[in-house]
Order: C-alpha cells, then structure tokens, then sequence
C-alpha cells in the first residue's frame, strides 16, 4: 500500500510538472491536441499507481515524452500556419452578415440546439441579432452582434474617461491577510489600508474580503462573526 | 529556462535512459545465455556434480545481480518468473535431477531471450 501512496506522489508531481511546463493554456480550455494529450497522461498515470507490476518509470517516461511532444507541436504550431491548422483546426464562420452556413453546420454536425444554447450563453436570444458566429477550434461560439443589437460603449454615448477606471479593482485583503502585492498594483501603501481601517473601526483580522482600485475604490465584506 | 531548452533536456535524459537500460539488458542477456549454454554443455555429461552446482548457484547470483536494474524498466511479472524457474533450477542441481534442470535451463533461456525480445523497438512490438 506505501509502494502505491508513494508512486501516486511521484506521478502527481510528475503530471503538476508537465502541465506546467505546457503552460498556462493547457488547463483553461483546450486544443484537440492538447485534449488527447490530457487524456493520454491521466491514463497513463493511472497505470503503474493500480498495477505495482509496472515500473513507476513506464509511467513517468511516456508522460514527460508527450509532454515534451506537445511542447514540441506548440513551437511548430507558433512557426507554420498551415501545421498550426493541421494540428489545431480553423476557426469556421457560421453566421456570416446574418446569414447562417446551413452546409457547414451540417459538416461540423453541429445541431440548430447546440447553436441556440451557444447564442444564449452569449446573452443572444434572438439570431437575427447575430452579425457574425465563428466556431473556434475548441469548440467554443464567438459572436459579433450587428449594430443595431450591440450593448452602447461609453465611446459611443461620449462619455468622459474617468481617472484610474481603466484598472479592475484587485483583492487587498483575503480572509485576514494582507495581498502585499495589491499595494504595487493600486499605487497604495499599509499606511492608507491601516487608516481606513481605523476609520471603519475594524481590524484586518475581521476582514473577509477587501477589494479595491487604483483610484483607491475599495469595498469591504466582514466575516460572518463580525458582520 | 526557455521552455524549448528544458524540452531537450527531458528527451535527451530519455533517449540516455532507453539507450542505458538496452544496453544493460543487451549484456545481461548475453552474460546468463552463456551461463546457461555452459551449464547445459556440462549436463550433456553429468559426471560432475559440484561443477554443476556451483555453476547454477553463479547463474542465480547473475541473475539476482540483473534483477535489481531490471525491475526499474521491465514488467515485474517477467522478471519473478524468471527468478521462480532459477530458484527451482538450483533445487534440480542440487537432488541431481539433472532431466529437470535441462527443462528449467530450456525454459530460462527461453524467457531471458523473450525479455529481450520485447524491449527491442523492431515493428513486431511497434505495432
């Protein structure tokens, strides 16, 4: 049984390396490629954890391998478009000005259903709102919505760009402790968090969550104790 | 390190650990079939019981040697049978059951070449 926990430490470690060195896109969401590779590797790795027959190193050498492989493809991938559409697929347009691509949607067997439920979670109900509908290679819908449906910008109703609006706000504290990073980001010290604190009379200790801006916005949410 | 870089680092550590473990195997497999051919040269006249023994306890000790590299790369079950049929061989030599030992001696060289056989990367394993 500590033969199995110890080489189930071994190959998480191993998978936690090799998604890492794949880097940042692998665990969002998916090219065919790298999907077949995360099927491979979760399988692989069950292996020699189930069956103490298999050397560990018959599951550790194929993951590395394709880890490396994929790696290997990325870089291609990033040099040669025409390898890029061969591995990864094209981005195919199904609605092009408001005109939906029958012949492809039966060539992508992708139902009317799957296209409705894409639309909706787009915020479209109404396809005649559609411009354009480009089905990426993950799968995913991505939808241009013609003039008339688009939600207006604040460049198009003229409205002034407010100071410091261009930065999300960032957490400053979480769950009691201080992001001293949150400081670099919002251009704010300690001293400035200590004061409001003190003008709101509670301490970091009682703070769930805070968030705030570069234009130091902030917004405070107290644990349940304290609220 | 540049992704690239650490890439070639883990397949050239790869392509050093197949190569170490063929070559290792390569050799054991060369070293127990020769072992093997000698003890089997001296059953073909059984007049020397000690040669016999002592040769079949140096073939176990080889092969005990070979197990402990062997189980990093190759499937357990191949290798514990071939370490059940070795431990029988010695009790054969020993009682002077000379016929079984021949059929044991038969049988290891059989798996030992079948280990190797396995780990070659010809298309009959490939495919």
């Amino acid at each position: 049984m500590l033969v199995v926990f110890i080489r189930t430490i071994i190959l998480y470690i191993v998978i936690i390396f090799g998604l890492r060195t794949m880097g940042k896109r692998q665990i969002g969401e998916l090219q065919p490629s790298e999907l077949v590779i995360t099927i491979m590797i979760s399988n692989i790795a069950t292996l020699p954890i189930e069956d103490t027959n298999i050397p560990t190193l018959s599951g550790i050498v194929p993951i590395l391998a394709l880890v490396c492989f994929e790696v290997i493809v990325s870089e291609i991938s990033l040099h040669s478009l025409p390898f890029r559409y061969f591995v990864w697929g094209k981005p195919r347009i199904i609605i092009r000005d408001g005109k939906l691509d029958q012949k492809l949607l039966r060539r992508l067997r992708l139902s009317i259903d799957d296209l409705m439920k894409s639309l909706r979670s787009c915020n479209i109900f109404d396809i005649r709102d559609v411009s354009y509908a480009i089905i990426e290679n993950t799968g995913k819908i991505s939808v241009y919505q013609k003039f008339e449906a688009q939600t207006p910008s604040n460049a198009l109703l003229k409205i002034p760009t407010q100071k410091n609006k261009n930065t999300p706000p960032t957490a400053m504290i979480i769950d009691g402790e201080v992001i001293k990073e949150s400081f670099d980001y919002c251009n704010l010290s300690p001293k400035w968090l200590d004061k409001v604190l003190k003008e709101k009379n509670i301490s970091i200790s009682q703070v769930f969550l805070m968030t705030c801006d570069s234009s130091a916005d902030y917004h405070i949410v107290l644990k349940e104790n304290y609220s | 390190m540049n992704r690239m870089g650490l890439v070639s680092i883990i397949i050239a550590f790869i392509l050093a650990l197949c190569a170490f473990s063929m070559i290792n195997l390569y050799q054991t497999k060369n070293d127990l079939l020769e072992q093997i051919e000698q003890i089997e040269t001296a059953l073909s006249n059984p007049t020397d019981y000690q040669y016999i023994l002592d040769k079949t306890q140096a073939l176990a000790n080889s092969w005990e040697e070979a197990e402990n590299h062997m189980m990093r790369f190759i499937r357990n079950n191949e290798i514990d049978n071939t370490s059940v049929i070795i431990s029988e061989a010695i009790s054969f030599a020993k009682n002077k059951e000379y016929h079984l030992l021949d059929a044991s001696l038969k049988k290891l060289s059989h798996l030992i070449s079948h280990i190797w056989q396995t780990e070659l990367p010809i298309l009959q394993n490939l495919l």
